[in-house]
């Protein structure tokens, strides 16, 4: 079933970068503008190709603009284009797996008679557990899901991540080691049946 | 003793935040506790797993199609695991204990400091212009490396021959500076 687009709450704090709602528009845009570069460096993270995640953060900024056209009040434009890059990327990377299952199903069809002829362990410890591990992060609760993207896919500090995110630097360290605790867990139940 | 406190000082010292207290604490811990070594080993795997996600393109259907990059289409996507082969599930569970196998070896790296190595990829302009840990520069590090120790420590099962490899191979940072 695919999910909707949410819109993020328009409020934020802990922003250091904090504007006011009726902002001009060469204003905002200046900071969207700014923000752009740690925005497609983010979503790439997420959707895993760089053309998309180009096209993720131009949504964002659309709605962005949308949002300020429609009235919205809005206290941090970056907190904002953060957390509604993260859903676009999320939503298409979902979106995109989605799609991809025939191909892989094929795949694995065409691959098996090749299988003997690689050495498994090897192949599959890079791709596959990698693979399931991506699925994973998207399957996480929103917080520690951007959290964990922020922090350990994208390597901010977490006074970053709390700055991004609109939260206490403590809270981010929590969000994080759940999401942590979280993976390990399925990564553990995916491999070892789940049985400790 | 796995405990909430071990599990904490395994998230400071990956986040490169434990003191010296804690490192030694955390190193006894593990040298003494089979089931400690084993979480740990699980925090540094995960944590290179976690920076190769971050750092894949999802267009590399190359490597995809060459081993079949594929059960795990919609057990995620879809919040239910579909059933997997008996023989993939075999080789997924091998495939982890042998990425902790190589994350023991890491693992064992971090504790003794990242060699100063010309196989090195990593971008040292990365951590002056952005706000990265120093703990992820030392995995992207490791991670240049890795691939090719996994391969040499994999066949070998025995943590202390582990140990004396890499020790013996990469000495601490302090004792070659």
């Amino acid at each position: 079933m695919s999910r909707r687009h949410e819109e993020p709450e328009a409020v934020f704090e802990s922003e250091a970068d904090r504007v006011t709602a009726g902002l001009p528009l060469d204003s905002w845009s200046e900071i969207a503008l700014a923000a752009r570069p740690e925005l497609v460096s983010i979503a790439r993270r997420v959707v895993r190709d760089h053309s998309e995640a180009e096209d993720v953060v131009d949504e964002a900024i659309a709605r962005l603009a949308a949002t300020i056209d429609d009235g919205g009040a809005i206290d941090s434009i970056v907190g904002w284009l953060h957390r509604a890059a993260l859903r676009i990327a999320v939503d298409r990377a979902r979106a995109w797996i989605r799609r991809q299952r025939e191909t892989w199903r094929y795949d694995v069809a065409q691959s098996s008679a090749r299988r003997s002829a690689v050495d498994p362990s090897a192949a599959l410890d890079s791709v596959e557990t990698r693979e399931r591990l991506w699925c994973a992060i998207l399957e996480l609760p929103e917080r520690q899901r951007d959290a964990v993207v922020l922090r350990q896919l994208e390597g901010l500090t977490y006074a970053a991540v709390a700055d991004r995110l609109g939260i206490e630097e403590g809270t981010a360290r929590g969000h994080v080691h759940a999401a942590r605790a979280s993976l390990r867990k399925t990564l553990w139940d995916l491999t070892e049946g789940g049985d400790r | 003793m796995i405990d909430e406190r071990f599990e904490l000082l395994c998230q400071k010292h990956l986040d490169g935040e434990a003191t010296e207290t804690e490192r030694d604490e955390l190193k006894q811990t593990i040298a003494t506790d089979s089931a400690a070594r084993r979480r740990f080993d699980e925090f540094v795997a995960l944590e290179g797993l976690l920076f190769e996600v971050g750092n894949t393109d999802r267009t590399d259907d190359r490597r995809r199609a060459a081993v079949g990059a594929s059960h795990f289409d919609s057990e995620l996507a879809d919040r239910g695991r579909e059933s997997i082969p008996d023989e993939e599930d075999a080789v997924m569970s091998g495939t982890w204990m042998s990425s902790l196998a190589g994350a023991a070896a890491l693992a064992l790296i971090i504790w003794w400091g990242i060699p100063e190595t010309p196989t090195s990829t990593h971008d040292s302009h990365m951590c002056q212009s952005k706000e990265i840990s120093t703990p992820l520069v030392e995995t992207l590090e490791v991670a240049a490396l890795s691939e090719g120790l996994r391969a040499i420590v994999q066949d070998t099962e025995d943590p202390l021959i582990q140990f004396i490899w890499i020790t013996e191979t990469f000495p601490r940072k302090e004792a070659t500076e």
